[in-house]
């Protein structure tokens, strides 16, 4: 999912407002890449290091990305069991484990592969562009 | 009676112990919850690393989730969990006395009509001749058609790539909080498999296992039924369990592959100062059948709600539930089903009596997913009061994706009908009698299920009950 | 007050004062009124503060994430509501009213203030009282002092109650003496014209003993693309042997917030039905509790919904049952299409004393699409032993057998789907024939129908 000399143009690194906080909603928007969503800036690779979770949200969507030995991984921030947030859980290999009730799902596509969890969670794709992660909207 | 004096009822145990002097005969870890604790019973049970690593994580799981705040009341619970031995190693086989049984057992099962002999096996203080050539005969039949029958902990030793496969899948760690502790502390409990195609037509019982470890208060059990098995498990009896032992928190998980039928009985009678809280989970694949038979008599707190997934197209799940509580009882029980797959049936009822200052909830859930076309599913809870301080209450959640589910849910609460009582009286039966014709009758739906010799304690018991009931 | 409901009012100034929902906004409110009444605005300003929104981590709350429907910073109070300067009134407002047939008398809301009052003289003679709450405020004081926001919907009901019990603005306020009864309902249309906005606004209805009274109200808007946050609180009280009918329709415009908290008292041998129909609005909340509190009394609950596109619903409902010898009976039907969802809770709670009692709760759901939803909880918590209770919930489709029927009739597809859905939800109008609102409603189905 990630790809990290995918084509950012000058648009993305230099609109750059500096700032990295997400959770303000300030967050840099650019058109490079594949598929017709937005693609937008939702953290610095350095917020989420190898193994973790990190809970983002961005124009009112909710995402949770996991960094699995340097890739990046996005998925709704949702678990399908009961809505409850996936980012405060734990990734183990490639799965995430849901903290509230233990459901299972495979990070790369968002598949349930432990109960209690039934359906799969969306993913989004995502870039990483130097030390910035993008997610297309 | 010596305090801490242990007696166990049918089905249980075929070893027992109990003890007059503690420090010489038992081995326990200390009171309370800890690490160290975990380490040595996964020591004591020589398990492989994997298991160790897993308890442990179970541990810190347990330790972060909050107590659940519906449900019945545990603060009690939890102001004594530091007092509680979480792990009790079982003695080899110990010699008792019939003296030592408390008078009460004694005496319930005079009145239940069971005879010395009976009652003795039922206390497991000795083994009837009989009991004891049915079982070896059973034991050899099944083990030349492949089944495994084992203690839970033969199972992980023995079959260990079987084992490792479906446990802690159905019912992981973090489910809830009573799971994560029996994660953590698990003892006892029953591991059983049937091969592909065998069908038993004789019940097995919990105390028909090989090895009898006694059932602990988290016992763990996992049970797996191949494509086109068919078996049906009975746990518990209808005796009233003494323990001085405050908590039973135990995990079943069953799964069910293609074309399988199973059914779990249990009828639970608990003294009084125990708090039951058990999660119990099958997964039902294509066209197979589970059924749970679940009595809850006894206990201070039940709170229990076996649950289906129906993950199969063609699955069925059949939930019947029978709770009685009486004054200072709360029976918080009822089941889960989800249709995941399409063309998948359910059906929960739940029949409850509640008498004195007794308290019986029906808990359930229906959910039905987007994929499970033609999902129809049926609820029906009854309670019936028996008092006019008795208390019931109902709380189904029904969560339904897409049209194409066809979902029923009915309830109804009421007291015995002074007409019906009446009439009943009128034809030469006692106040009492009458009642317990009546509440009999209201639970036979399910009762009829029962294998017959439960049925007939169940009634007698009821006719017990029904005895302290008018003032 | 003005005899005919055509006689214009002198248009009330639309002054927009641009504000937030904050403690300000409760002082401006406040100025002018009697002390009591700032003291209670002021308290229950206190209570929104200290109270949580509300996460889906709450029992009641599990299906809708409201701090995900509303941002209250965004929304722009509107404290004078009122018509445009030249009185001309929005063509929505001017269909409903027109729509409405005889009546003892009607009241028109824009914006959550009152911009025409009228009531039949007669009954005005017998010392019924229509009016709106802001003068009520004055010229009934004693009244409104005893019963607003205290017993019946006080702020600690939750944080939306409090906010609106702080920033209310106007209401209607209905009062009907002892022995008198009202032969035609009153009337009521509440407009909200602006994007945007939040318009809070109450409801007080007193029956004396033995008087009779029926109310009808609509909940109007056009369609908005901003949140809008429409507030009402409904306090209906029926003393001894009196009768009330309550019904509100709400089709209020899409991506409107309308949350609504409604309280029903019925005292001995009352008779006090509800019924709410909603068919518009993005998101709907309705908390509505009716208590039975002598015995004799009875309080039917009726509840009518239909979803399309993304709407929501989440109804709220409870019946308690305080006294002895007291009845109920729930029946909410609704019928979902497309994305749309509902919630629906019903709690039945019979108190120990409670003996004799009879309640009843139905929920029924017409499941027309593949991405709809209908969550259904209906409880019951017991603690008297002599009732008959029972509860019953179904979710399904359209009936198969109907249709066959119907189609071998030589009924098209689509009509016979719509006939059945409206016989369904027909089948709740037909518990409270109210003349004209089931015409009202019935039309209103269809019209949503010709877009399914």
């Amino acid at each position: 999912m990630s790809d990290g000399d995918s084509d950012t143009s000058s648009e993305g690194s230099d609109a750059s407002s500096g700032s990295s906080d997400v959770s303000d909603g300030s967050s840099d928007v650019s058109d490079g890449g594949e598929g017709d969503g937005t693609w937008v800036k939702v953290a610095d690779l350095s917020e989420c290091p190898p193994g973790s979770l990190l809970e983002v949200e961005v124009e009112q969507e909710l995402i949770v990305l996991a960094n699995i030995d340097g890739d990046l991984y996005a998925l709704q921030n949702r678990c399908s069991h009961q809505d409850l947030p996936l980012s405060d859980g734990e990734l183990d290999g490639d799965r995430l484990e849901c903290l509230y009730h233990g459901a299972r799902f495979d990070v790369c596509t968002g598949r349930a592969v432990g109960l209690p969890a039934i359906k799969p969670v969306p993913v989004y794709d995502v870039q990483i562009r130097g030390q910035e992660v993008y997610v297309q909207l | 009676m010596p305090e801490n004096q242990l007696v166990e009822g049918l089905g249980l145990d075929e070893y027992q112990y109990g003890f007059v002097d503690e420090e010489a005969h038992v081995y326990r870890t200390k009171p309370g919850l800890d690490e160290g604790v975990v380490r040595e019973i996964s020591e004591h049970k020589e398990e492989p690393e994997w298991m160790l690593e897993f308890r442990l994580k179970a541990l810190k799981i347990y330790e972060s989730k909050p107590m659940p705040t519906w449900g019945g009341d545990l603060s009690h619970l939890e102001a004594t969990l530091d007092e509680i031995y979480f792990y009790v190693k079982p003695q080899e086989q110990m010699e008792r006395s019939w003296d030592d049984v408390p008078d009460t057992i004694k005496n319930t099962f005079e009145r239940l009509g069971i005879p010395e002999a009976e009652q003795k096996l039922l206390s497991g203080v000795g083994a009837q001749y009989e009991s004891e050539m049915v079982y070896h005969s059973l034991k050899e039949e099944w083990s030349s058609k492949g089944v495994i029958f084992d203690s839970i902990e033969d199972g992980l030793k023995n079959h260990p790539d079987l084992f490792r496969e479906h446990f802690a899948t159905i019912i992981p760690a973090a489910d809830n909080k009573f799971a994560a502790l029996n994660s953590a502390v698990w003892s006892g409990g029953s591991f059983l498999y049937i091969p592909k195609g065998v069908q038993l037509d004789t019940p097995l019982q919990a105390y028909f296992r090989v090895n009898q470890e006694r059932m602990g208060q988290f016992e763990r059990t996992l049970i797996i039924l191949d494509e086109g098995a068919q078996a049906h498990y009975i746990e518990g009896c209808t005796a009233p369990v003494y323990s001085t032992d405050s908590f039973h928190s135990g995990v079943i998980e069953v799964v069910l592959k293609k074309d399988s039928r199973f059914r779990y009985t249990t009828i639970q009678n608990w003294s009084n100062n125990m708090y039951n809280l058990v999660t119990q989970r099958a997964v039902v694949n294509e066209n197979a059948t589970m059924e749970w038979l679940d009595g809850n008599l006894g206990s201070k707190l039940t709170m229990k709600y076996p649950s289906c997934y129906l993950v199969g197209e063609g699955a069925h799940g059949d939930i019947m539930s029978i709770a009685y509580a009486s004054d200072g009882q709360h029976q918080d029980t009822g089941g889960k089903v989800v249709h995941v797959a399409p063309n998948t049936t359910s059906s929960i009822t739940s029949k409850s009596i509640s008498k004195g200052t007794g308290r019986s909830s029906y808990r359930g859930l229906c959910k039905v997913y987007e994929g499970a076309h033609n999902a129809r599913s049926n609820v029906e809870c009854d309670a019936l009061l028996i008092n006019s301080t008795s208390r019931t209450d109902t709380y189904p959640y029904i969560e339904i994706e897409g049209k194409r589910a066809t979902i029923g849910h009915e309830a109804t609460v009421s007291k015995i009908g002074d007409t019906q009582l009446f009439y009943l009286m009128s034809r030469g039966l006692t106040k009492e009698e009458a009642m317990a014709l009546i509440v009999r009758g209201f639970i036979e739906p399910i009762a009829k299920q029962l294998p017959l010799e439960y049925a007939v304690e169940l009634n007698r018991l009821i006719e017990l009950e029904m005895e302290g009931s008018v003032g | 007050m003005s005899n005919s409901p055509q006689a214009a009012e002198a248009p009330i100034a639309e002054e927009e004062t641009p504000s937030s929902l904050d403690e300000s906004a409760v002082e401006r409110i406040s100025e002018g009124a009697p002390s009591w009444l700032s003291e209670r605005r002021r308290h229950a300003w206190s209570v929104f503060e200290d109270t949580p929104f509300p996460s889906t981590r709450s029992e009641e709350w599990r299906y809708t994430d409201v701090s995900r429907v509303v941002n209250l910073a965004d929304l722009r109070l509107v404290t004078d509501g009122g018509l445009a300067e030249n009185g001309s009134r929005p063509a929505g407002l001017v269909a409903a009213m027109e729509e409405d047939l005889a009546a003892s008398g009607h009241a028109v809301l824009v914006d959550g203030s009152v911009v025409h009052v009228d009531l039949d003289p007669a009954l005005e003679e017998q010392g019924v009282i229509l009016t709106s709450l802001r003068s009520a405020v004055h010229e009934h004081g004693d009244l409104l002092e005893e019963l607003l926001a205290t017993e019946v919907v006080p702020p600690e009901d939750g944080k939306l109650q409090a906010l609106n019990a702080a920033l209310w603005t106007d209401g209607v306020l209905l009062y009907v003496p002892r022995n008198v009864k009202l032969d035609l309902p009153v009337r009521v249309t509440r407009w909200v014209s602006h994007a945007g906005s939040a318009v809070f606004a109450r409801t007080l209805i007193v029956a004396e003993p033995e008087s009779q009274l029926s109310y009808v109200e609509e909940l109007l808007s056009d369609d908005f693309d901003q949140r809008t946050f429409v507030s009402s609180a409904v306090e209906v009280i029926a003393r001894d042997g009196a009768q009330i009918q309550f019904v509100s329709i709400q089709q209020l415009g899409r991506d409107v917030f309308c949350q609504s908290a409604q309280r029903t008292l019925a005292h001995r041998d009352a008779k006090l039905d509800t019924l709410n129909v909603s068919l518009g609005a993005s998101v709907t909340r309705l908390d509505l509790n009716s208590r039975l509190l002598g015995p004799g009394a009875h309080s039917e609950l009726l509840g009518l919904y239909f979803g399309d596109e993304d709407q929501h619903f989440d109804h709220n409902t409870s019946q308690d049952h305080v006294a002895p010898d007291t009845g109920s009976d729930l029946l909410y039907k609704g019928a979902l299409d497309d994305r749309a969802q509902s919630a629906f809770r019903g709690m039945i709670r019979v108190h120990r004393d409670a003996q004799r009692t009879d309640a009843y709760q139905t929920n029924r759901n017409l499941l027309l699409s593949d991405e709809c939803r209908a969550n259904s909880l209906p409880n019951l918590e017991i603690q008297a032993d002599d009732v008959r209770c029972s509860h019953g919930a179904t979710v399904g489709q359209l009936d198969s057998e109907a249709l066959f029927y119907l189609l071998s009739r030589g009924l098209s597809q689509d009509q016979a789907e719509r006939l059945i859905v409206l016989g369904f939800l027909g089948d709740v109008l037909a518990r409270l024939p109210l003349g004209g609102v089931v015409e009202k409603v019935t039309r209103a189905i269809e019209r949503k129908l010709e877009h399914v």
